[in-house]
């Protein structure tokens, strides 16, 4: 690809050099802009994003995230007041379920960040060298992958102590063998093709080759797993939280106010609905982005 | 050669919607096929030879394609008018194709047996195809599927022992993976000869098989051809087996048909430039290193065809309407040897 | 004979595998902080009576002599004592078991139901109404917070409507048919008692729709992409050209190349619904290995942890082996291959 010497500064030369790439991206937004189910998802994550991020600023009760009880109100359906009803203390659900989308959403991120880094540098390394290494991490993927999940996170969680932060660790734990996988088939498949072979035959060194060349390619599959994932960390989070292992009272959490407000049905109907239609919504923006991504990144699934 | 017009393609303008744009596949095709005729149609990869052929069985999917302008008789009738059912009895019992590559022509799960069962009882009205091909072994259990069945099996063996697979009685319960390609392809023609169709459309039946076997398979044919007395659209870019095995040739470059005749004329006295740059690109024995001629330039881009003309940018008699004007219609410059070229109109 | 050889490899690789679940489930169980003992003997024990109860498990001895105790009574059938209620695990895993299977094996059976023929309309009407609505059903499928939704049904059509029965799995007021499988549908109508089959079908039926969910998002996806792509290959283009009808086609032709990733798939969602099982038996009360999974969890009564574990991680494999063999019933090409 011949540079025009007039490409202005760094910028410009980067762009020429990398025009193929450029309009490879130019083309996968626009193919992503074509489904409209993909903008409402990105348009959800966007709400929710904003919403976890400011949410503490702009609630009607604040204080309704502690401890504070106003008994004459409790168990209210849905009011002015109170949008979303109230729960056994008298405490405000609207503001505590909109609390808690901050915690889920870091707590998602976590988990599938530490997981998923986890995963892939063990992958990496087992794919890139194979022989016993390889053999050796891939069995203990394997023995993870057929041990429960959620069980596994359970019984962590229920061992060091219910809390929220016991639970992203256990779940984080319980997350890697997927990326391992992932990243140990793919690398072992890239590691063969032609350009990495070339790469080695002019001396690149190894660092080199698996930064620059094997693990771009890897990216995308990674990118649409862990788009997909987040959905997925999020509800195994709040699972937890209803089994009781999660957060603890008087953190706001979905999961845990579900399974409360389960002891007041079918009369106080509010208290539980709502919060799960919250987690609905974030889990459904996620997943419909990771479609998106996948229907860019993914040959196979392209319309 | 009866007079009979088997096939008649008229200005056919085919169009694929891809992502980067609109690719004008066909520009114009205009092809006659008579009766008993043994037509061979050549160009290079990409000309759009296969889309013509897939035209007459109506085969092309659309979405993506989409046919804009033009008409396609068959016996008579225009193949585009047809309802889903009218074209589909027409495929059964009139048309039979061989494609390019007998490995991924045939079904891999379904032995060969019951694809040809299914392919011989096609050839009745729908319910019964349908109930043939659905209920697979379990139709033996009905009895007038059963004997349906037994029937299509016997006439397909007979047709496995006539394309020289020999113990076909046994061989009939194998899957396609545990074929050769060539006996593959022999497979493949004696499921779509199995009828009595009234055209062949080969489309390089040979281009995926080994030399040796190449000739084995264009003999097979040949034979067919004529014990059945069918008419052929051979398509090929291999010009030596057009020169074997065809009475007329069409040739075709970038979506247009150019030159049409009988092999001797088209060999002898190719009067379309492309065709003439064709014919004498071919190294023969007397030519000497260094000499091949090739065309200048190269095929052109079918997304930003260029205008009028496709062959013009090449062709070292392009005059100033050949950029202006649409290919001409075919002009008749000798009995039964037509050309679409400014040059001759 | 390829298959063969592949299935007894395949049989011989399941026991290093458990076992190595065995020693990581083990090693977990005890290396995570808690005291089980403490937590079974009440906070009213006295250190006596808790140095008996350790006694009764033999949590004096080294962690590998534990380990090859286990590991023997294991291989003799013994699975260990939950120390909660004293009763062998084993037998409660007997006990629990059917009941969690039936419901997996319903929600299965519904998943492929519906979502067979949800990817078939999206692929034939690719891009129409039809493939629009599955899309965002499948999306919806696996963003469903599942025990949300089991509780806004039970809500609906269960507390407000009379529709279906709450939760449980039988008819409280009604006997159970003779025991044969433990599953009551089964047993039901082995014992040729339509009533009782009605009523257990009653009581399944929500907890085995949302359980399917899952299913429902994974098949309808993944089918409608195999469906797309064996289109395009070039014996269906043969199978059209010969004149065979569209509905031969699509049926037959194109569904049996196209089902080869869904029966792989079927694998994993069994493992996938049986802990997903955990959360449907909570909401809906349904007396199986779930719920007592999560029981022993949270008493961290580390012998039915490791029973269930071991239970379930054979469980798993074998099923794992069970959509292999049947891999080579659907395509010829790895029998004879």
């Amino acid at each position: 690809m011949t540079v025009s010497v007039e490409a202005r500064g760094w910028w410009g030369r980067w762009r020429a050099e990398n025009q193929g790439l450029i309009d490879e991206w130019r083309r996968s937004f626009y193919r992503f802009q074509q489904s409209r189910l993909s903008i409402v998802g990105v348009a959800i994550i966007v709400f929710l994003l904003i919403v976890a991020f400011t949410g503490r600023y702009w609630v009607p009760y604040p204080d309704d995230s502690g401890f504070t009880t106003h008994v004459e109100i409790r168990l209210q359906g849905p009011t002015l007041e109170n949008p979303f009803g109230t729960d056994e203390y008298g405490r405000d659900v609207f503001t505590r379920t909109v609390w808690a989308t901050q915690t889920s959403l870091i707590a998602g991120t976590v988990i599938v960040l530490v997981g998923g880094l986890i995963g892939i540098i063990l992958g990496g390394i087992a794919g890139y060298f194979g022989g016993l290494v390889n053999e050796v991490i891939m069995r203990l993927t394997d023995i993870m992958l057929t041990m429960p999940g959620i069980f596994l996170a359970l019984a962590i969680t229920a061992a060091l102590g219910p809390s929220i932060l016991h639970a992203m660790m256990a779940l984080s734990i319980t997350w890697w063998p997927g990326y391992c996988r992932l990243v140990q088939a793919q690398v072992l498949s890239i590691r063969e093709e032609d350009y990495v072979e070339a790469a080695r035959c002019i001396g690149a060194s190894r660092p080199r080759i698996i930064f620059s060349h094997i693990l771009p390619n890897c990216l995308s599959a990674i990118m649409v797993k862990a788009s997909m994932d987040f959905g997925f960390a999020v509800l195994s989070l709040a699972a937890l939280g209803f089994i009781g292992v999660g957060a603890q009272p008087p953190v706001p959490e979905w999961g845990a106010m579900i399974s409360k407000g389960r002891e007041f049905l079918p009369y106080h109907w509010s208290y539980s609905t709502f919060p799960g239609l919250a987690m609905f919504l974030t889990v459904f923006g996620f997943n419909v982005l990771g479609d998106g991504l996948r229907d860019i990144f993914d040959p196979r699934a392209r319309r | 050669m009866n007079n009979d017009l088997l096939v008649e393609i008229k200005d056919l303008h085919l169009d694929f919607h891809t992502f980067d744009g609109v690719s004008k596949v066909l520009n114009g095709v205009n092809l006659k096929i008579w009766s008993g005729d043994i037509l061979g149609l050549v160009g290079e990869t990409g000309c759009g030879k296969t889309m013509t052929a897939l035209s007459i069985p109506r085969l092309i999917t659309c979405p993506p394609g989409e046919i804009t302008s033009g008409q396609v008789f068959f016996e008579g009738e225009d193949v585009l008018q047809k309802t889903e059912e009218e074209i589909r009895l027409l495929r059964a019992k009139k048309l039979a194709m061989i494609f390019q590559d007998p490995a991924t022509s045939l079904n891999p799960v379904f032995s060969i047996g019951d694809q040809m069962i299914d392919i011989i009882g096609s050839r009745r009205d729908t319910s019964r195809a349908s109930r043939l091909g659905l209920l697979g072994a379990f139709g033996n259990l009905v009895p007038a599927i059963r004997r349906l069945r037994r029937a299509a099996k016997g006439r397909a063996i007979e047709m496995l022992q006539r394309v020289g697979i020999g113990d076909a009685s046994e061989r009939i319960e194998d899957y396609p993976h545990q074929f050769s390609g060539g006996m593959r392809q022999r497979v493949l023609i004696a499921a779509s000869l199995s009828g009595t169709p009234s055209l062949l459309i080969a489309d390089e039946p040979t281009t995926a098989l080994d030399v040796s076997i190449q000739a084995q398979i264009l003999r097979l044919i040949e034979e067919l051809v004529q014990e059945l007395n069918l008419s052929v659209l051979l398509i090929t870019h291999n010009l030596g087996v057009v020169a074997k095995m065809c009475q007329r040739v069409a040739v075709m470059y970038a979506g247009v048909v150019v030159e049409c005749g009988s092999a001797m004329d088209v060999f002898k006295n190719p009067k379309h430039p492309y065709t003439v740059g064709l014919l004498g690109a071919i190294p023969t024995y007397g030519t000497k290193r260094g000499e091949i001629q090739g065309i200048p330039g190269s095929v052109p881009n079918f997304l930003a065809p260029p205008p009028g003309c496709r062959f013009h940018p090449r062709c070292e008699h392009a005059m100033p309407r050949c950029a202006e004007e649409p290919p001409p219609a075919p002009v008749e410059i000798a009995p039964g040897h037509e050309v679409s070229c400014f040059l001759y109109s | 004979m390829g298959l063969r050889y592949y299935l007894i490899r395949r049989l011989l690789l399941i026991i290093p595998v458990l076992i190595g679940l065995s020693i990581v489930t083990f090693v977990i169980s005890h290396l995570v902080p808690g005291d089980p003992v403490r937590l079974a003997a009440g906070p009213q024990a006295t250190a006596e009576q808790i140095h008996k109860l350790e006694e009764e498990f033999g949590l004096h001895k080294p962690l590998p002599v534990q380990y090859l105790n286990y590991m023997r009574g294991v291989l003799r059938g013994n699975l260990g004592t939950s120390m909660m209620n004293r009763h062998p695990v084993a037998i409660d895993l007997r006990r629990y078991f059917p009941a969690t299977f039936e419901l997996v094996v319903m929600s299965t059976i519904l998943g492929v139901l519906i979502g067979v023929p949800m990817a078939m309309a999206a692929a034939v009407y690719r891009d129409r109404w039809p493939d629009q609505v599955s899309r965002v059903v499948a999306l919806s499928s696996i963003s469903m917070p599942v025990f949300w939704l089991g509780m806004v049904l039970q809500l609906i059509l269960a507390m407000t409507l009379h529709l279906l029965p709450i939760s449980g799995r039988f008819d409280p007021r009604v006997p159970f048919p003779p025991n044969v499988t433990g599953m009551l549908l089964v047993d039901s109508l082995l014992a040729v008692d339509l009533h009782k089959f009605g009523i257990a079908l009653k009581y399944i039926a929500l907890p085995a729709f949302c359980q399917s969910l899952f299913g429902v998002a994974l098949i309808t996806r993944l089918l409608r992409a195999d469906i797309l792509e064996v289109m395009q290959r070039d014996f269906v283009i043969m199978a059209r050209a010969s004149g065979l009808p569209e509905r031969v086609v699509l049926f037959k032709y194109v569904l049996k190349n196209a089902l080869i990733a869904t029966v792989a798939m079927l694998g994993f969602l069994f493992g996938w619904q049986l802990t997903g099982s955990v959360m449907i038996e909570t909401v809906f009360d349904w007396p199986g290995v779930g719920l007592y999974a999560v029981k022993s969890a949270m008493a961290l009564d580390f012998q039915p942890i490791m029973g269930i574990t071991l239970f379930v991680g054979l469980v798993f494999t074998t099923v794992n082996l069970l959509v292999d063999v049947s891999y080579g019933v659907i395509d010829p090409r790895i029998r004879y291959g």
